[in-house]
């Protein structure tokens, strides 16, 4: 790949985020071109450069960057942010995905492992964990199943194949033999269910704020 | 039925009925055996407190009767003679409905003695018969007297044939004493009963006003049968009559009965019951105890006679207003009834009045008033009994209710407490993630991290390796990966890349049905650890190429196995390495089996299901 890819890194623990930029930078066309201790820092910083490719933790001294994400995600909705997890399953990882961001990678992967999800967020790709997939089947099933609003399940039937796959514990690989499709392909289904995650919970959200009558209609 | 022909017929069974009461009345209270020809007169009076015939101050009854008790005298005493006009063998002296104590004297002997003079009198109405034997013309005959209360007379005397006057004298005494007082024993005992009802049941004040109507009713009669009232018989006979009418508070029962109220028509009754009480009173005591019989006879038969046949009439009234409200067998038996009470108790004015000459022996409104009395006092126990029997019905439902509400409750508060227990493990679980999260997580990463800078390898790996073992216990722990299925599920997510990594091509084959399946987080981090082992012992020791995850679910147990394609265990392995898998596995009540020969080699965990 000829452009290398910018890089923004938010994690609070200093040993932490040295070992993360130093296994991204294991990878010759990725450049971290910043990176912060706080959700301040990190506003700070966002407000002079545009990475390509945001590298959030969720946790931080000054509080959860999930408000964060959703406010990128509202200026610029292409964004790829990825959170940076331990577990990758959590119910922070499914909040944060909710809020906008694209997926999630492990503290701990190896240098290619970080490398390889941030080539796919930019490619627009998302990863998934079984948790993650039973998560939205519920999700997308319980917005089917209300009769207010009245919403369709948005998810296509190829989507749901791969949820219910990735329910399972299949890998992306294992996934795409399936259903005859390449790897990217899967990867970017999740995205779009990540995307129709974000704007069903945007939505369930506004007409929830306007039952309570939290909105006025203007 | 026609509502008019209905009408009309109960209309004529109104008047029907007491017709015909006072026809069978008529027959049973026969005219006298003893001819009117026998009757005998006194010719003289005198007043005096002797016990034998006086020998002065006799006065001509064509002078006038005497005058009631007087002032400061304990009773009254009077003598009467006559002579016998013609003689009779075998006679007898019949005093028809004599009022007092009787001492018959004859030829200066005396005869006969009812009561002695001083005794109150048992029996007010009473027909004495003195067996005469022969008499002869111009005999003298010598009858004196003695009564408590106004109204002094020797009744009516006869002397006749004494089989005659016997039976006269028996059928009499069943008329004027044993009828009356077998009535006066029902109604007490009706009265006595439903008064036990009232205290059972005191707010149906119907039961008070009932039994308070009885006893004023038997006190009535009893003060008309006897003499022996402690106290003046002239202020009772005031208050009896008018204040504690038994018709008045009849008013006020029917009208509860029935829930038909008139407030204003009780007080109107009241207060004139109370009015003619008291100006009945004040003439009494004005002319004190020798109030002339005219007098009395005026006050007490023709106004408060009147004043008790207009209360009659509104008594009745309310039946009338009790059918129109309601048509029941108890509205219009007790409506017929009024209507007998209405048409004997005329006969009965004309019959003390002589304003109309009719027939009989006896007042009948003292045995035909109690008709009315005695439907209320059997309906009134009816009624009792039924509502008993509903109060009986209803508690039992309640107390069924109550079981049952109980029942829902207990199962409702188990329910919520199970709930809250489960929430509680829920919160405390999530908690515990929370902290394996931020804390032990982030700090496993942290000290990764540092390791990677002293490039210090077995360190790394042992790091790896607590953190795979935190992600296991996060998965066990997880409240959204509940089922066997889903945790395997994240199992196969997390080993897949590692197995890609060395290699080893991999094979999953897990049972749809483990989705069924649900393990407690402590039994599904152990079953993960056995296969997390078994796993690891075949990446690192087995030397083989190909692996297999099998999950298989029967009826009653699941099986787990994990095959590879390498030498087989060495033993050495065997004894060391697979001593935690069956430790852990004895824990769970599970059985370890190994197959192990070169090319292939089998760990399978079997754990029974509901245990």
């Amino acid at each position: 790949m000829a452009k290398s890819l910018e890089v923004f890194v938010l994690e609070d623990d200093v040993r932490t985020r040295d070992s993360l930029l130093r296994r991204l930078g294991e990878s010759r066309n990725i450049h971290v071109i910043g990176e912060a201790g706080s959700i301040a820092q990190a506003r700070a910083a966002l407000a002079t450069c545009q990475p390509d490719v945001y590298l959030f933790d969720l946790q931080l001294p000054d509080g959860s960057s999930i408000d964060l994400i959703r406010e990128l995600h509202r200026s610029v909705p292409t964004a790829p942010v990825l959170v940076i997890s331990v577990f990758g399953d959590e119910e922070r990882v499914i909040a944060a995905i909710e809020a906008g961001a694209r997926g999630y990678l492990l503290k701990d992967d190896p240098g290619e492992d970080l490398a390889d999800a941030v080539h796919r967020a930019v490619l627009g790709e998302s990863p998934i964990s079984p948790a993650i997939a039973r998560h939205l089947i519920r999700r997308f099933q319980n917005v089917g199943d209300k009769p207010e609003p009245a919403v369709e399940n948005p998810l296509s039937e190829r989507e749901q194949e791969v949820l219910k796959l990735a329910a399972k514990g299949l890998t992306y690989q294992e996934t795409a033999r399936l259903l005859d499709v390449s790897v990217n392909t899967i990867g970017t289904y999740t995205r779009r269910v990540y995307q129709k995650l974000a704007v069903t919970s945007r939505a369930q959200a506004i007409f929830e704020a306007q039952q309570m009558g939290l909105m006025r209609d203007d | 039925m026609k509502q008019p022909i209905r009408y009309v017929l109960f209309g004529l069974l109104y008047l029907l009925l007491p017709l015909a009461l006072l026809a069978v009345l008529y027959v049973v209270d026969r005219p006298f055996n003893v001819s009117e020809d026998y009757r005998v007169r006194a010719t003289h009076w005198s007043r005096s407190f002797s016990d034998i015939p006086p020998e002065s101050g006799w006065r001509s009854i064509e002078e006038g009767y005497p005058d009631a008790r007087r002032d400061g005298e304990p009773f009254t005493s009077v003598w009467y003679r006559f002579e016998v006009a013609s003689a009779m063998s075998n006679s007898a002296l019949l005093i028809a409905y004599g009022h007092g104590n009787f001492d018959v004297w004859r030829a200066g002997r005396r005869v006969a003695q009812t009561a002695p003079a001083t005794q109150p009198l048992h029996y007010n109405r009473s027909t004495v018969l003195v067996p005469l034997g022969d008499v002869v013309v111009g005999e003298n005959i010598a009858i004196r007297v003695t009564r408590q209360a106004a109204g002094i007379r020797a009744g009516y005397l006869y002397i006749a044939p004494i089989a005659d006057a016997q039976r006269d004298a028996a059928e009499q005494a069943v008329l004027q004493q044993n009828v009356p007082q077998t009535i006066l024993t029902v109604m007490l005992s009706f009265a006595v009963v439903v008064g036990a009802m009232f205290i059972m049941r005191p707010r149906e004040r119907y039961y008070g006003w009932y039994a308070l109507t009885l006893f004023i009713w038997a006190g009535h009669t009893v003060h008309n049968l006897t003499e022996s009232i402690p106290f003046s018989h002239f202020w009772f006979f005031s208050l009896n009559h008018l204040l504690l009418n038994w018709l008045l508070t009849e008013l006020f029962f029917i009208n509860r009965y029935f829930a038909i109220p008139a407030p204003k028509l009780e007080k109107i009754c009241t207060v004139v019951c109370l009015g003619l009480s008291i100006g009945h009173i004040a003439i009494a005591s004005q002319a004190g105890t020798s109030l002339a019989f005219e007098s009395q006879f005026f006050l007490n038969y023709v106004v408060l006679e009147a004043w008790y046949f207009v209360l009659a009439i509104i008594v009745s009234s309310r039946y009338f207003v009790a059918l129109k409200h309601q048509w029941s067998f108890d509205s219009v038996s007790l409506w017929l009834a009024s209507g007998i009470v209405i048409v004997v108790g005329l006969r009965d004015i004309f019959y003390a009045t002589g304003f109309v000459k009719v027939p009989g022996s006896v007042f009948y409104l003292q045995f035909v008033a109690t008709i009315p009395l005695l439907i209320f006092g059997v309906q009134l126990m009816r009624r009792f009994a039924r509502d008993a029997t509903t109060a009986e019905m209803r508690n039992a439902q309640l107390n069924q209710l109550v079981e049952e509400r109980t029942l829902a409750l207990e199962t409702t508060y188990q329910k919520l407490s199970d709930e809250e227990r489960r929430r509680a493990l829920a919160e405390e679980r999530s908690r515990l993630m929370r902290d394996m999260h931020d804390g032990l997580g982030g700090q496993l990463v942290h000290a990764l991290a540092l390791s990677e800078q002293v490039d210090d390898e077995d360190l790394q790996r042992s790091l790896r390796l607590a953190l795979d073992d935190l992600r296991l216990i996060v998965d066990s722990l997880s409240p959204s990966a509940n089922s066997f299925h889903d945790l395997m599920a994240s199992y196969r997510h997390r080993v897949s890349r590692l197995l890609q990594r060395t290699g080893f091509s991999v094979e999953w084959n897990i049972s749809e049905q483990a989705e069924a399946i649900a393990l407690k987080p402590n039994e599904a981090l152990s079953v993960l650890r056995i296969v997390q082992e078994a796993v690891t012992n075949a990446v690192r020791h087995s030397g083989g190429t190909a692996l297999r995850i099998e999950v298989h679910c029967a009826l009653d147990r699941i099986r787990i196995a994990v095959s590879d394609n390498g030498n087989g265990i060495p033993d050495s392995i065997v004894e060391r390495g697979l001593r935690n898998m069956k430790v852990r596995a004895s824990e769970l009540g599970a059985q370890l089996d190994i197959q192990s020969e070169p090319g292939h080699t089998t760990v399978g965990l079997n754990l029974p299901m509901n245990r």
